[in-house]
């Protein structure tokens, strides 16, 4: 071997071969691809966490003449505290609905309950009310508790038509919370002193919700009468995100 | 030795030249404008809409059965571009909708969407009339029902119309008599829906139709046609309270008004009929003559065609 290499020849060889070796390569991957990063694909509400909101005079259809008459349901997004159109009420965009009579009726937005009016499309949402002002509420409910039927929380037992627990007291004839004159008739009474409403939204975030009144302008039992401007809703609600336990407002 | 040198110098060169022989082939440049994935959200996960690059196009394939209105897509786009429209629900028998992308190269490109609801076929629309007996339905009739392989049990989805000889479509409204609603029964034929509480509109005029239904996209329509006519009419409850010499006005949500001829009250067994001063199909103006004493009433009221019937609700007469 040694005499090989000596030889002139032999050493032009070795060079060859390893130039032969080391050249024309090709590169099949010119470009490193970077990973893409995934894009938020539902944009994020505009409704922080933890803060506080207050909705005041939220209109919704009704007519005194024919109160029985089905009305157009309204949709609400607790997660961009706004009114959603009614197209699109088989979409995650709303949160809560007024439904029923005088559309008094509040459900959670479900995709897979048939009498949601939701259905079909993805939300995730539900309701629930529960027998504690807005302040004792600390804990989010059980994922069991939530009621996923559409028009499921409304009349409470304590007044006339009451439909199990809910958010309000009807006072048809003026004595239950009234002092019986006619005015004082067909009064419906918000309870934030010992109800409060847990939505879980579309998107499974959590609201706790204090609803005040259904009269226009006007936040207090005294200021209610019989024609008072309503079916106006105001409420305050804050919003914790899904998973939570808690409910905190920072 | 000369040869030697040669080979020497040959194989020198030849090193070079193999040295020096790289070459980086590089993809050619892709358009950076484009959608990589479309999806809609349903009850039980997403449904993948279908990218042609090709023709530039979405393919989206609804089944029926999500009875959805809208879709409310969730669109990835490639790194860098952006899409010019806002992206917002889309109605599912939209056939005009396009999204154009603008790539971070510059680059533009549209997509069109295709929406595809994927039914049961055919529909098939109940006979409500015999090749011998043609059914008559009032105007204004607000209990209509309907039946039919419509699979959906949400009433917005079904839409059902009278077609008249100018081949024109009258629909058919929700009740303003009774909630409209949609049962399934399960039949030995096979299930079938019945769509019911819809009303014929107060404004059709009177004549032979053809029976039309839609779902979605299908389309289907009775063999045998119906007949509208002037049905009995009726009056949505009144409770009128009303001074000796004034008017007041009575209405309909139901059978209109035609060929009214009468109303009255009987005072003291008396017959008192009390002057019609005009009418229309679902509105009436009626006087109470001057002198008439207070009181509260039931009033008849009479229909050219139909009997007199007189009514449950009052008429209040105040001094």
């Amino acid at each position: 071997m040694l005499k090989f290499l000596k030889n002139g020849m032999g050493i032009l060889m070795l060079a060859l071969l390893v130039s032969v070796s080391t050249s024309c390569s090709k590169n099949d991957n010119p470009v490193t691809e970077k990973p893409i990063p995934l894009d938020p694909l539902v944009a994020p509400g505009k409704v922080p966490f933890y803060k506080l909101q207050r909705v005041e005079n939220f209109r919704v259809e009704t007519d005194d003449k024919n109160p029985t008459e089905v009305k157009l349901t309204a949709y609400f997004s607790l997660d961009n505290k706004e009114e959603v159109p009614v197209s699109f009420a088989k979409t995650a965009r709303w949160d809560m609905a007024f439904g029923g009579l005088y559309n008094s009726f509040l459900s959670g937005n479900n995709g897979s309950d048939g009498t949601n009016f939701g259905y079909g499309g993805s939300g995730k949402g539900g309701i629930i009310v529960l027998k504690k002002p807005f302040g004792e509420v600390t804990d989010v409910p059980a994922e069991i508790d939530f009621k996923t039927k559409g028009n499921v929380v409304g009349t409470d037992d304590l007044g006339d038509f009451g439909e199990g627990t809910g958010w309000y007291l009807y006072d048809f004839g003026g004595k239950i919370r009234g002092d019986g004159s006619e005015q004082k008739t067909h009064v419906a009474y918000a309870m934030p002193e010992i109800r409060t409403v847990v939505v879980r939204t579309a998107g499974g975030n959590y609201a706790k919700i204090k609803m005040i009144s259904c009269y226009k302008d006007a936040f207090t039992a005294d200021k209610w009468f019989k024609d008072t401007p309503h079916m106006f809703f105001t409420f305050e609600y804050v919003l914790v995100p899904k998973g939570s336990t808690k409910f905190e407002i920072k | 030795m000369r040869l030697n040198h040669l080979l020497i110098l040959f194989c020198l060169m030849a090193s070079l030249l193999f040295v020096a022989c790289k070459k980086k082939i590089d993809y050619p440049a892709q358009p950076n404008s484009k959608i990589e994935s479309f999806k809609v959200p349903v009850s039980d996960g997403e449904i993948s809409g279908v990218i042609d690059e090709g023709d530039k196009t979405i393919t989206l394939y609804l089944p029926f059965f999500y009875q959805l209105d809208v879709i409310d897509p969730k669109i990835k786009l490639a790194d860098g571009a952006i899409l010019k429209e806002k992206i917002v629900p889309v109605e599912v028998m939209d056939s005009k909708t396009t999204y154009t992308v603008v790539g971070a190269d510059q680059s533009s490109s549209t997509y069109k969407l295709v929406i595809v609801i994927q039914q049961i076929t055919p529909l098939v629309l109940e006979e409500v009339s015999t090749a011998t007996a043609t059914t008559k339905w009032g105007i204004g009739n607000g209990f209509i029902a309907v039946s039919g392989n419509f699979n959906t049990t949400d009433v917005t989805k079904v839409k059902v119309y009278l077609v008249g000889t100018d081949g024109k479509e009258i629909a058919l409204s929700p009740s303003a008599s009774s909630t409209t609603g949609i049962g399934v029964s399960l039949l030995p034929s096979g299930k079938t829906y019945r769509l019911a509480n819809l009303q014929v509109p107060q404004t059709i005029d009177p004549g032979i139709y053809k029976l039309r239904a839609k779902v979605y996209s299908l389309v289907a329509e009775a063999k045998y046609p119906v007949e509208i006519v002037y049905g009995q009419p009726q009056v949505t409850y009144a409770g009128v309270t009303a001074k000796s010499g004034e008017t007041f006005k009575i209405s309909t949500k139901a059978e209109v008004f035609h060929q009214f001829s009468e109303f009255s009250i009987l005072v003291n067994g008396q017959k008192v009929v009390f002057p019609i001063v005009s009418f229309t199909r679902t509105e009436a103006v009626i006087r109470v003559p001057e002198g008439t004493p207070a009181g509260v009433y039931r009033p008849t009221l009479k229909f050219e065609g139909w009997p007199a019937a007189t009514y449950g609700w009052t008429v209040t007469l105040t001094p």
